[in-house]
Order: structure tokens, then C-alpha cells, then sequence
């Protein structure tokens, strides 16, 4: 295979002397050929040895580290962005519960409430009965005392009247009073 | 006036001789080193001081980093990545002495199919070095006969598959050459008509071939650019086939 080559190669090599010797393409002298094999083997491996020793490694580690601080911090991110959201569970847990007592609270605070309300009215009901009576019982003593005092005034009021009329003092007799009072009321 | 094809003319600039072989430093080996120059400054400037956030320079050598590593990932897979430094610095060698190429009165060493060719030779010995070590001689052979391939068939197809194998670093550096050649050399004709079409109308013809110059240009650039991309990706399935032999 690589002697088809070679031949060939000589062959095409022959043909192309006739070419540039008719005053052709200056590609096909063959009097360059070995000064540019040579100069392109040397600058193309120069070219390649630095390449690959200095330049693309640099290159590569450069890029290397570049990845690496990307995916740490993509990661950081991703704790972060974890945290966070571990941060708001928790703060809906919290608001949750937080509900939960208020709710309980403002229950337990009516229940008791409702307790202590109904125990004042009923103190209140009870204070009022007991004035009520009070009040009653004292209107019934007046009363007693204004029917057992009213003789004895309307007396005094008449001796009064009489003394600024006749100009004379009289002393009445509640139980002359009485008896006509008493006629009186029979009568009417 | 001169030829078309005179831009390619070797000169010798330092006249030298190894054990009787002729090693001039030509103005090809001069457009070879100041290639090789640009790409060693440039990576110095771009890598001198590496930096996390890139600068510019190393940004541009980083995307042909990343351009070429695709290269390899999509074309050859995992296994590949050992001859990256290898197709990085034949892409950038080649694609820099095309561009290079490309300003006036320099010399397009990628014209040349001396040059080429030993190129695609190394690559084509290096890849078979490669698929006889790591598959062996037998099962090396074995990747010129089709499988499932009728008996008769093969012996028309094995001499196909032989010779399809054996074209394969003249076609490589045919394709490059040839490329080169021909834009350089309708560059330089386009390049003619505007002096002799301006010089006989008073510039005024010289505008329509000036403005297809100016296009070709951007054209070659392009094709500077498009044939170190092919040659690279060839390479990268000529490895491709050698270590995985399908």
C-alpha cells in the first residue's frame, strides 16, 4: 500500500517536472519540495510542541478552574436556595401554629369570659332582687308611718289654721279627729 | 505584465543545504514562520496573565478552544480529545496562513501542493499508525470489506474501498491547494483587469473589476477560513475512522 503511494507519488512527481519546465504553476517544480517538507515539518512541530506543552495545558487548567468555581458556587447556590426554603417551611409551621394558638386562646379566652359575664349577671340579677325587696319593705314602712303620723299632722295643721284665723290658741283631740276622719271615710 | 501564477514562485532568501538535500529559507518558509509567529504572539498575548473572566485575546482562544473541541466531541467522541492539540494547531496553522495569505504582496504557503500534500501524507500515515495499533493488522484489513457484502461483490468493492482509502490524502490536499491557487490566481487576474481596464478609460473602467475585487476578497476570506475548517474536520473523521473502524 504505502510502495502504491510512493510510486504513484514519483510518478505524479514526473509529470509534474514536464508541467513546470513548459513554464506552468510554480507549485510543480520539484527543486523547492525538499526545503518546504523540511521548513514545514519544523515550524508545524515547533508550532505543535508549544501548543501542547504550554499553551493548551495552561489553557486547560484555566478552564478547569473556571468549572470548578462555577459548579461551587452553582452549589452554594443550591444550599442557600435549600436553607431558604427550609426557612420558609418552617416559617409557614410557625405562622400555622401560631393560628392554631391564637384560635385556641380567643376560644378559651370567650369560654372564660362567657363564664365570668354570666356569674356578674347573676350577682348583679340577685343584688337587684334583694334592693327591690329592700326598697318595697321601706315603701310599706313609710307608709305605715305616714297613715300613723297623718292624724296627729292634720291636727296640728288645723290647730295652726284655726290659730291664724280666730286668732286663739286651741289644742285639737286626735281622737275627736279620728272619729270624724273615721265617719268621713265611713260615709265616702 | 506578469503571470497570474508568479505570486506562487519560490525564491530563496538564505540558500541552505542538509546531507545534500536542498533547505533553503524560501519566502514560503518565511510566510511559514511569520504564521507560526502570529499564532505563538497571540496565544502569548491571550495566555499571558490566565484569568477567570477571560480578556479578549484569551476569549478568541478560548472559542477556538471551544470550536474545535466540538470539533472533536461531535466528530470523533471522548476518545478524540488525545489528539486535540494536534487539530488545534493544524486548524489555527492553516487557517492563519490563509488569512495571512490574503494581504497583498505576501505568500500563501497553503498554495503550494508540496506543502499540502505532506500535511495530508503525516495525517494519513499517523491515522493508519493509529487504526493498525490500536485494532491490529487483521482487523485493519478487515475495514476494506464491507460487511454483509455478497462474496462476489467483494471483489469489486475491496479494490473500490482500497483505492477510495488511498485517495484520501490527495483529495485532502488537492482540496486545499487547489482552493488556494485558484482564488489567488483569479484575485490576481481581477486584480490585472482593474489596472488594465482603469489605465486604457481614465479609472472609470477600473470601477466594476475594483468592486469584484473587493467581493472576490471577501470571498477568499471566507474560503481561508471554510477549507482550514474542512481540513480539520477531515482529519478529525480520518481519526475518527481509525479508532472506531466501522
Amino acid at each position: 500500500m504505502f510502495k502504491k503511494v510512493f510510486f504513484s507519488s514519483f510518478f505524479f512527481a514526473e509529470l509534474v517536472q514536464a508541467a513546470s519546465e513548459n513554464g506552468g504553476m510554480p507549485q510543480l517544480n520539484p527543486e523547492s519540495f525538499s526545503s518546504q517538507i523540511f521548513w514545514l515539518i519544523v515550524l508545524f512541530s515547533l508550532l505543535f510542541l508549544v501548543n501542547h506543552y504550554i499553551f493548551l495545558p495552561r489553557l486547560e487548567k484555566v478552564r478547569k478552574k473556571r468549572d470548578e468555581i462555577i459548579d461551587e458556587n452553582l452549589n452554594e447556590a443550591k444550599k442557600i436556595n435549600e436553607s431558604i426554603n427550609s426557612l420558609i417551611e418552617k416559617m409557614k409551621k410557625d405562622f400555622d401554629e401560631a393560628k392554631n394558638q391564637q384560635n385556641l386562646a380567643i376560644k378559651d379566652s370567650y369560654e372564660k369570659n362567657k363564664v365570668l359575664l354570666d356569674k356578674k349577671i347573676h350577682i348583679l340579677n340577685e343584688e337587684f332582687e334583694n334592693k327591690k325587696i329592700n326598697l318595697t319593705k321601706s315603701v310599706e314602712s313609710n307608709k305605715l308611718k305616714i297613715l300613723q303620723d297623718l292624724p296627729s299632722i292634720c291636727v296640728k295643721l288645723s290647730d295652726n289654721l284655726y290659730e291664724k284665723i280666730m286668732e286663739e290658741k286651741i289644742k285639737g283631740d286626735i281622737t275627736e279627729f279620728n272619729k270624724i276622719v273615721g265617719e268621713n271615710s265611713n260615709e265616702s | 505584465m506578469a503571470s497570474p501564477l508568479a505570486q506562487f514562485e519560490i525564491k530563496k532568501i538564505i540558500p541552505m543545504e542538509m546531507f545534500g538535500y536542498d533547505i533553503s529559507f524560501t519566502n514560503s518558509s518565511l510566510a511559514m514562520s511569520v504564521t507560526v509567529l502570529t499564532i505563538l504572539i497571540f496565544m502569548l498575548i491571550g495566555l499571558k496573565d490566565l484569568r477567570i473572566v477571560p480578556t479578549k485575546t484569551q476569549t478568541i482562544i478560548e472559542s477556538s478552544y471551544e470550536f474545535i473541541a466540538d470539533m472533536i466531541g461531535d466528530n470523533i467522541g471522548k476518545d478524540g480529545m488525545k489528539y486535540f492539540s494536534f487539530v488545534f494547531t493544524l486548524f489555527l496553522f492553516i487557517l492563519i496562513g490563509n488569512l495571512l495569505g490574503m494581504f497583498p504582496y505576501s505568500f500563501t504557503w497553503t498554495s503550494h501542493i508540496i506543502v499540502t500534500f505532506a500535511i495530508s501524507f503525516f495525517i494519513f500515515i499517523g491515522v493508519t499508525l493509529i487504526a493498525i495499533y490500536k485494532h491490529g493488522l487483521i482487523e485493519f484489513l478487515k475495514f476494506f470489506s464491507p460487511s454483509g457484502v455478497p462474496k462476489p461483490m467483494l471483489l469489486l468493492l475491496v479494490p473500490i474501498e482500497i483505492i477510495s482509502y488511498l485517495s484520501r490524502p490527495i483529495s485532502l490536499s488537492v482540496r486545499l491547494f487547489a482552493n488556494m491557487m485558484a482564488g489567488h490566481t483569479l484575485l490576481k487576474v481581477i486584480g490585472g483587469f482593474v489596472f488594465v481596464l482603469g489605465a486604457n478609460s481614465f479609472i472609470v473602467g477600473g470601477i466594476l473589476p475594483l468592486a469584484f475585487l473587493i467581493a472576490l476578497t471577501g470571498l477568499e476570506i471566507v474560503i481561508a477560513f471554510l477549507q482550514a475548517y474542512v481540513f480539520a474536520i477531515l482529519t478529525c473523521l480520518y481519526i475518527n475512522d481509525a479508532i472506531h473502524l466501522h
